[in-house]
């Protein structure tokens, strides 16, 4: 390392999270890493619930997971991940293509994604939980 | 690996992988969350009858393979985003090692689970 660079290492670096102003496209952002992180945990769920599902026996410890409050709510927690990743993955692809790369158009996208997140989720909620 | 978004030479292959697993991933995803709409009320028999179709069962090694490669390479990003020598200091690079090691374990479960899934049909 050289002296310069040590002694630029050494100033004061400002990275409270907390102090960040995050505009709505660093939040979409952000929370894309999130759902595909709780995705990837989550699959044990998904592979366990696919293993009853299949098992002739599976249907009662299967009925009792879905039936019950936690189950469902972590169901839901992980198709809301599901689609919310699956929604912004398609922006990235748009924005491969070139589309919707202006900085309004990219804000406008991600609030169009929370929206139509938001809206999937719930009629998923309303078919699922009622 | 130093840089936030270097993949030390895999970049590209990175980029191209993460797009291509997606596509898969999001027609498997689509195609799984039609069936289970349609048919909310079904028992084990149709659902064997469903994912032992030789079509999904194709479809499911698929998604198998782009599952690992689509959660490797995200997951890859993202320790090498965060587990950095600024959070983690001189203990970084073994955190990093630590974490990269726990996902490619938990990934290499999820696919044995998955396979057995799908070779037991």
């Amino acid at each position: 390392m050289t002296a310069q660079v040590q002694k630029r290492s050494k100033r004061p670096v400002n990275l409270n999270l907390l102090k960040f102003h995050f505009p709505i496209t660093a939040v979409t952002s952000i929370a894309h890493r999130i759902t595909g992180v709780l995705l990837f945990l989550g699959f044990w769920l998904l592979l366990y619930l696919l293993h009853l599902g299949l098992q002739p026996d599976g249907a009662p410890r299967l009925r009792e997971i879905l039936g019950s409050h936690w189950g469902k709510a972590l169901v839901l927690v992980l198709a809301a991940c599901a689609i919310f990743h699956l929604i912004v993955g398609f922006k990235h692809l748009l924005l491969d293509l070139h589309i919707g790369e202006s900085l309004a158009a990219t804000r406008r996208l991600s609030w169009a994604i929370w929206l139509i997140a938001f809206l999937l989720t719930a009629f998923l909620a309303y078919r699922f939980w009622w | 690996m130093t840089g936030s978004h270097s993949t030390s030479g895999w970049g590209v292959t990175g980029f191209l992988v993460q797009r291509i697993s997606s596509l898969v991933l999001a027609a498997y995803a689509l195609c799984l969350a039609g069936y289970f709409l349609v048919n909310s009320e079904i028992d084990s028999g149709q659902l064997q009858a469903f994912f032992g179709h030789l079509f999904m069962r194709a479809l499911s090694l698929v998604a198998l393979v782009s599952f690992v490669a689509h959660a490797w390479v995200g997951l890859w990003t993202v320790g090498t985003d965060y587990i950095r020598p600024h959070y983690f200091g001189r203990f970084s690079t073994v955190a990093r090692a630590i974490y990269n090691s726990g996902v490619v374990a938990l990934l290499f479960g999820q696919a044995v689970w998955w396979l057995v899934i799908i070779i037991r049909l």
